[in-house]
């Protein structure tokens, strides 16, 4: 409508007497505020009701978690549920001086008094109409909002979560261990997550294994969401009870373009270390995520050679669990130094593979110890045998760990003056 | 500083609402000698776009701003006020408050300026800014020791009184006058004020709007009356010229004849009876739309309601309803004694089926729906 339009209307709204021409289209303030406000309220009543649902829902002390979905499911298609909420008070207040407003309004709360849901409304109307409506059981009521914004989040109805939080849902409260906002963070569900970061949701809240929404939406490469929680204020660094960060959760679960943002875009740590002192890299090693591997180092050069707790570097923590092709391309990174350093990258490799952990256990070394036959190969053909004869041999630490399938592997090329040394190392493991 | 803020706050949300359809081109603006004066120069000043209501002042300082050069060393404030429901008039009190909330917002550096007004009062526990202190925070901005180039926009100030127009803008004139390292450019849309063009054009610059777009509504008026409505060219010469010399540079009346002549035509007639039809048509907006009015007045009573209703929406809802929302408040009975069923089966019996016909119908060309989600206004 133009303004010019408004204006025309706004003549016309004058006592009927100051108007020199008859018109039907004289609308008066209170008149006007009052059929809103009675719009509103009628609307609210009937979504309170749902009385196309009366076949389908038990009694509302039986409703379980699928019931209130089916509820979310029904006010989702209520679109002038908002509005009613929000500005029903407003409508009220423009036209208190009518006589007859306090009394619509006690007859509206009365008429919700015998309704079966008021319970969606009964806080509403406490704060907003300063009204009680008798027949309800507050405690009953908090609990039935809860649960109701828990099924809206859930089934992604942004609209009905908006509705639910203006009735005054508690939003902090969690169900099955998360607040609304993991839920939406999880589901990737922005619509939702803006209404509840609107309604100031805690951004921080964590759930009892400490993690945050963040790390909800990292876990799932919800990248869009991460950008908005972190826009909206969230730690980028917060850890959970294991001492991970977002950008842990999206390094285990190889999700690459969400460790390109967390890194690039939003420059967290790309060092971090979680409670075992283990990084990013690490968790894409022992998953065997080989893109994120590889990425994460060329790309995002992160360290490489990073010790865990138990100093351990990635190559251990891919040869542990056997992702050969991780070995393969964490070892070729060392291997493309030798073209850039002149040589020098032949040593970084062969130092790299030689690294050992505190209990001087060597990437080969756990390979065998957990019975990784490809990734022992892999790693036994890049010793220099000679070097290597001081340290305990393949053979000899398959023997000891029992792996007897490994053994026949390198029958023919073992030194048996080495066996009692071997042993005695091994017991020292 | 965010007190102080909140203590000028006022809703300022017109600049999203401006639609873009009817307003010809505007590139004419830029290379305008008076725009050029007026931007080129290093001293305060003011351009003054005159036009009618409905001439397109709005999407003109829309486009202003869009195409401003912004450096490092320049403060934009935006002014656009929407009146809402019932509120009759704007005051200069009101105008004066938001563009002070918007430099302030804008740009920190001014925060001295307002800081001992703000003291002053701030601790009385006043929640509004007394007028005195305004007008006094107004004129102190010309003493702002840095240089930087303050460009205020102003538009719909169709809405006050004529009397507070022209103190706004005498007090505008004033900060013109007294500036002196910072330079204020400011850039005021609104309709004319009689008694005031003379003081105004005195080192200041004035464009008239309908000078500017009478190309624009001759183009448009050709584009529906030739190949729509199939007048012979000397016709089409003759009503075009009505239509331009009538319009004075009012777009929107021009918009409100093409429709009306559209629906006029949709039942076949001669082009002598389009030209008298078009000559019987009011000429002021006002006329126009109360014409259109009484003729829902005169329509059915199903059809009159819905539409009253409809605009009762439009004009008293806190915010603007989108077409969903619309249809399902159009579906319960408002009145206080009208009985009310709450059952959904009742309900979604009172919904209208191609709900965005219906708008059209009732709302007779006054109502229209926007963007993606529908918005209804």
């Amino acid at each position: 409508m133009h303004h010019t339009v408004r204006e025309c209307f706004l003549r016309y709204n004058k006592p009927a007497t100051e108007l020199e021409f008859e018109t039907r289209f004289r609308m008066s303030d209170g008149d006007s505020h009052i059929r809103i406000s009675i719009t509103c309220f009628r609307y609210l009543m009937l979504c309170a009701a749902n009385t196309s649902l009366e076949k389908e829902l038990p009694s509302v002390d039986s409703w379980t978690s699928k019931h209130f979905e089916v509820y979310a499911e029904y006010l989702n298609k209520r679109p002038f549920i908002n509005y009613a909420l929000s500005h029903f008070t407003q409508h009220i207040e423009s036209c208190r001086q009518r006589a007859n407003v306090e009394q619509l309004v006690s007859l509206l709360c009365e008429q919700l008094s015998n309704n079966p849901a008021s319970l969606l409304l009964e806080s509403w109307v406490e704060t907003h109409l300063h009204q009680k409506i008798a027949t309800s059981d507050k405690v009953f009521a908090k609990d039935f909002r809860i649960e109701l914004l828990h099924a809206a989040t859930r089934m992604k109805y942004s609209h009905v979560v908006e509705a639910v939080l203006t009735t005054g849902a508690d939003k902090e409260a969690s169900l099955h261990n998360k607040t609304p906002l993991m839920i939406s963070a999880e589901n990737g569900d922005e619509t939702t997550a803006r209404v509840l970061l609107d309604q100031e949701a805690r951004i921080g809240a964590k759930d009892k294994n400490k993690q945050t929404a963040l790390h909800f939406a990292a876990a799932k490469a919800h990248n869009q969401m991460i950008e908005l929680l972190f826009y909206r204020g969230a730690d980028k660094e917060a850890k959970d009870g294991e001492g991970r960060t977002a950008l842990h959760h999206a390094a285990s679960n190889g999700h690459n373009t969400t460790l390109q943002m967390l890194i690039k875009t939003l420059s967290v740590d790309k060092e971090a270390k979680d409670g075992e002192g283990r990084t990013a890299l690490h968790h894409a090693a022992s998953n065997g995520h080989n893109t994120t591997l590889q990425m994460l180092i060329e790309t995002l050069s992160v360290d490489k050679e990073a010790k865990d707790s138990n100093g351990q570097t990635a190559l251990h923590h891919a040869a542990s669990n056997g992702h050969d092709t991780s070995l393969r391309i964490l070892i070729e990174t060392f291997s493309v130094d030798k073209e850039t350093t002149n040589g020098e990258g032949d040593k970084n490799h062969t130092a790299a593979i030689n690294t050992t952990d505190n209990n001087k256990r060597t990437p080969l070394d756990l390979a065998i110890m957990f019975g990784h036959e490809n990734a022992a190969v892999l790693l036994s053909n890049m010793y220099n045998e000679k070097k290597n004869l001081q340290r305990l041999t393949p053979f000899y630490l398959a023997i000891w760990f029992g792996r007897t399938h490994m053994v026949k592997l390198w029958v023919g090329g073992v030194d048996k003056r080495d066996i009692k040394t071997t042993i005695k190392f091994a017991r020292e493991l | 500083m965010a007190e102080c803020l909140n203590s000028l706050l006022h809703d300022n949300t017109r600049y999203d609402k401006i639609s873009k359809e009817h307003k010809g081109s505007l590139e004419w603006l830029l290379t305008h000698e008076k725009y050029q004066k007026w931007s080129s120069s290093e001293r305060s000043s003011l351009l003054y776009i005159e036009g009618k209501p409905g001439s397109g002042k709005s999407t003109l300082a829309k486009y202003f701003r869009e195409n401003l050069q912004i450096t490092s060393s320049s403060v934009i404030v935006n002014y656009f006020y929407t009146l809402r429901g019932t509120e009759l008039k704007l005051t200069h009190e009101n105008i004066l408050r938001s563009i002070l909330y918007g430099i302030l917002k804008n740009d920190e550096t001014f925060f001295p300026l307002f800081q001992s007004k703000f003291r002053k009062f701030g601790s009385q526990n006043v929640s509004k800014w007394p007028y005195e202190s305004l007008q006094h925070v107004l004129s102190s901005l010309a003493s702002h020791p840095f240089t930087k180039r303050l460009y205020l926009i102003l538009d719909a100030m169709d809405e006050s009184e004529e009397n507070d127009r022209r103190k706004i803008i005498e007090l505008l004139c004033q900060l013109c006058a007294k500036s002196q390292s910072c330079i204020v450019k400011i850039f005021l849309a609104s309709r004319p004020i009689s008694q005031f063009t003379h003081e105004v054009k005195k080192g200041h610059h004035v464009i008239r709007l309908q000078d500017e777009n009478e190309k624009d509504i001759s183009e448009f008026a050709r584009s529906f009356l030739g190949p729509k409505l199939g007048l012979p060219s000397n016709i089409l010469n003759k009503a075009t010229k009505y239509i331009v010399e009538n319009a004075q540079g009012m777009f929107v009346w021009v918009y409100l004849v093409q429709q009306t002549l559209l629906k006029y035509a949709e039942r076949g007639c001669t082009t002598n009876q389009i030209f008298n039809f078009l000559r019987s048509l009011p000429t002021e907006l006002d006329a126009f739309y109360g014409d259109i009015l009484r003729e829902l007045e005169e329509r059915e009573e199903l059809g009159f309601k819905d539409g009253l209703r409809m605009f009762r929406f439009v004009l008293f809802t806190y915010r603007p309803l989108r077409l969903a929302e619309l249809n399902h408040a159009l579906a319960i009975p408002d009145d206080p004694d009208a009985t009310f069923l709450t059952s959904d089966e009742s309900f979604e019996g009172d919904l209208i089926h191609g709900i965005d016909k219906r708008v059209v119908y009732c709302g007779g060309n006054l109502l229209e729906i926007k963007g993606l989600d529908g918005t209804v206004s």
